[in-house]
């Protein structure tokens, strides 16, 4: 079992491929055995992830892709996103009125309830967000 | 508090789109029964889909309509930028005395509104005839 997650998919900073990430993300875990109502966790999971970086094309001054890096490992599905902007810095309604927007920390109140272990860090001027969803 | 009382055909609209054949679809359509205004949403509500129904919610309200309840059983997917657009909706209605009320009926729904506190503040019904009753 590998230590870290073996697969990789880069996504530009668009909303769009923000769907498309969790199907790839999604059908991985099916892979990795996750049962299928977790797996819906895990899409959720990736959204809120993304979320918070894709979520206006303000965010677009930053020109480098997110990677995400998943598969299975000792722990479980584990789902490793990096290049993510802070939430408290990244989002506020002045900032996109075109969007009707909960507090961003939400995000993370919704990856801790759906996954079994969640952390994130600073990763430079950026994020680093990891969960992991049980196999069992 | 006014009513909308016209039984206007139903209004569609959807967005769309496609990543390599991919596609993201949300669907929207809006009917009046009675004083309230039904709302059906279909397909997936996330940050890419998110502002269409923000749109839509506010075109209702500009147009009148107060009392809302929104059909979420064909939601195939909801995060939380389509639960704050909804709290923005349900804000709206709120300023004109009006209301927002949610069908849903799917666990994997529900459970995005359990986790977040909003089943305290959406009145959510299992099913339209129990929310229009």
């Amino acid at each position: 079992m590998p230590a870290t997650p073996a697969t990789e998919l880069r996504i530009p900073r668009d909303p769009a491929y923000v769907g498309l990430a969790r199907l790839v993300v999604a059908q991985a875990a099916r892979l990795a055995g996750v049962p299928q109502d977790r797996v819906e966790d895990v899409k959720i999971a990736v959204a809120e992830a993304l979320a918070n970086a894709t979520g206006s094309d303000e965010f677009g001054d930053r020109d480098a892709p997110i990677e995400l890096r998943f598969g299975r490992t000792s722990g479980g599905f584990e789902v490793v996103v990096l290049g993510l902007d802070h939430p408290t810095s990244a989002v506020n309604d002045t900032d996109h009125p075109g969007l009707d927007l909960l507090d961003p920390k939400l995000s993370f109140t919704l990856i801790e309830g759906l996954t079994d272990e969640f952390s994130h860090e600073p990763d430079g001027d950026l994020m680093r967000l990891r969960f992991v969803v049980s196999t069992g | 508090m006014p009513a909308i009382r016209s039984a206007a055909g139903p209004s569609k609209s959807s967005t769309r789109g496609k990543i390599k054949g991919y596609d993201v679809e949300l669907t929207l359509e809006h009917r009046t029964e009675g004083d309230t205004t039904v709302l059906d949403v279909a397909g997936e509500v996330d940050v890419y889909t998110a502002p269409k129904l923000r749109e839509k919610l506010v075109e209702l309200v500009s147009d009148g309509h107060y009392n809302v309840v929104v059909d979420m059983t064909k939601v195939e997917f909801l995060d939380s930028t389509g639960l704050g657009v909804l709290v923005g909706g349900l804000k709206r209605v709120r300023s004109h005395n009006g209301s927002l009320e949610l069908v849903c009926n799917q666990e994997r729904i529900l459970k995005i509104f359990r986790i977040t506190g909003l089943t305290k503040v959406f009145p959510i019904h299992d099913t339209l005839e129990e929310a229009l009753s």
